[in-house]
């Protein structure tokens, strides 16, 4: 009798520390970036209408299309020399990933990777955020010393956002040299500087160096409120942009890190079914709290 | 001469309720519209100047290298041709031979409908979807990138379908099938069609 009971108990443990470690592998998935910010919440700069298209479906189908990419890949053997949990290092190693998994990653999980540091650095209008003074001291000495002072920083990323020919994105970014550590490029359609040079694509300046701010210039991103007039919808961006945020990935720019794409603000523990993490690398709070309930259980029983 | 836009062959409201008069004011009025004047800016004076429209597009491509002109030398032949592929109360079927060649190249025109609308749906960001002829009557469906044009190859295009958002957003937002399905069976005029393909297998 005791014998059976401590096989149970064994069977017990086992699968409780088996779908535990299951849950916990299977959150720690790209998803998107919670909004820190209600959807109508940068009105009148960014329309709402913008908004709930923007982040809820054209935002929401780049996650999609990568994770089932992924999915497919892994499913039929492929494999990655990166985590699919970690859409930085994806995008970084494109080069790297079979055909065609590698298209479907630079437009999907680039649309992924680079919507998320879009949305994240966004704000309310007239919160303190997006005032100049929210601008850390080192990203203020390093904006003066690569462009003079924030104004002509933003102006000539406003420029160079207002060239952009067809879809693409307008960027500040770190390069790591430190003679001239931030500089301004731009991306077609979801490319990102991290990519690399791509075969067949426009020579990137300051390629693979990592975006601290972008601004989306593909239509969709201003046609709803603004019609064609790009420019309006460039003056309305720095009266969202959030200067601390951007301040951050400067911060992790500079120290080596991959730049936070998870939520703004950190959640309490919750049950697994509730993933936390976007991009990084780590499983996410959720599932350490997963794991940790499974050790409780395995001493429980014991 | 500087060059200037031909007149749209229908009313601003004319295709809808299948392409909003809204987006026919943006699309023509001001992109069609800025496309030629920043052309005009750019070639005044030169001997661009001088050419047809065709021959400055196919100049300023430069062989592969674009020259700042060709995106809208491009664009501003794009769009007078796309315009003059619609009509009001248009869709429906080609006929004649025309209809022969769809078939004989697709082997259907549903076939064709869906490789067609295929490349608009995977023209990722920018661009257009073509229906491109040779002189034997062959067809083909390609797509392009932002303001490339199967003229660059040497072909003779007989149909396209604009695929940047700014053609479709107002009306449908990010549901560019919607958008490419309601072209297709609303807004194609098959005599405009014809006629180029009459012209591409003189």
């Amino acid at each position: 009798m005791a014998r059976k009971i401590s096989y149970m108990n064994l069977f017990v443990i086992v699968a409780a520390a088996a779908s535990a470690l299951l849950a916990c592998s299977a959150q720690a998935q790209i998803q998107q970036v919670a909004l820190p910010y209600a959807l109508d919440a940068l009105e009148p700069e960014i329309d709402n209408a913008t908004m709930n298209f923007h982040y809820g479906t054209h935002y929401a189908t780049y996650v999609n299309n990568t994770l089932a990419a992924l999915k497919n890949a892994t499913d039929s053997g492929v494999r990655l020399p990166v985590a699919t949990s970690n859409l930085t290092a994806l995008i970084s190693s494109i080069k790297r990933l079979p055909s065609p998994l590698n298209t479907t990653i630079r437009n999907q999980g680039g649309g992924a990777w680079n919507h998320a540091l879009y949305f994240k650095h966004l704000t309310p209008p007239g919160s303190p955020a997006t005032q100049s003074t929210a601008i850390s001291a080192p990203l203020r000495d390093a904006i003066n010393a690569n462009f003079g002072s924030v104004d002509n920083m933003t102006a000539a990323l406003s420029a160079a956002a207002g060239k952009v020919f067809g879809s693409g994105w307008a960027w500040l970014c770190y390069t790591g040299n430190s003679s001239a550590d931030l500089a301004i490029t731009t991306t077609p359609n979801q490319d990102n500087p991290l990519m690399g040079q791509l075969p067949g694509a426009p020579a990137v300046s300051a390629v693979g160096c990592t975006p601290i701010l972008g601004i989306d210039v593909w239509e969709h991103a201003y046609y709803l409120k603004h019609g064609p007039k790009r420019p309006a919808y460039l003056e309305a961006f720095w009266k969202v942009l959030n200067w601390q945020q951007v301040s951050k990935n400067y911060d992790s720019a500079v120290q080596g890190l991959e730049l936070d794409l998870s939520e703004a603000a950190p959640r309490a523990l919750e049950a697994p079914s509730k993933a936390v993490s976007a991009g990084s690398s780590s499983s996410g709070s959720a599932g350490f709290g997963a794991m940790a309930a499974a050790a409780a259980a395995l001493l429980a029983l014991v | 001469m500087p060059f200037t836009l031909p007149p749209l062959p229908y009313a601003m409201d004319a295709l809808e309720p299948h392409m909003s008069k809204r987006t026919l004011e943006f699309h023509y009025g001001k992109h069609h519209q800025a496309y030629l004047d920043n052309m005009n800016k750019q070639i005044a004076g030169s001997e661009l100047e001088a050419k047809t429209l065709e021959g400055v597009v196919l100049s300023s491509w430069n062989n592969g290298s674009p020259t700042p002109v060709f995106n809208n030398a491009a664009q501003v032949w794009n769009h007078t041709f796309f315009w003059e592929n619609m009509k009001p109360n248009g869709g429906g079927a080609p006929s004649g031979k025309l209809a022969d060649a769809i078939n004989a190249s697709f082997g259907s025109l549903d076939e064709f409908k869906a490789q067609f609308k295929n490349a608009g749906a995977t023209q990722f960001g920018s661009g257009w979807a073509w229906l491109v002829a040779d002189k034997a009557g062959k067809l083909t469906v390609e797509k392009t990138p932002n303001a490339v044009t199967p003229l660059v190859e040497g072909k003779t295009p007989i149909l396209t379908m604009d695929v940047w958002e700014h053609a479709y957003y107002l009306d449908v937002q990010n549901r560019r099938p919607d958008y490419m399905n309601t072209f297709v069976e609303k807004l194609i005029d098959w005599e405009a069609v014809a006629k180029r393909f009459e012209v591409a297998t003189a």
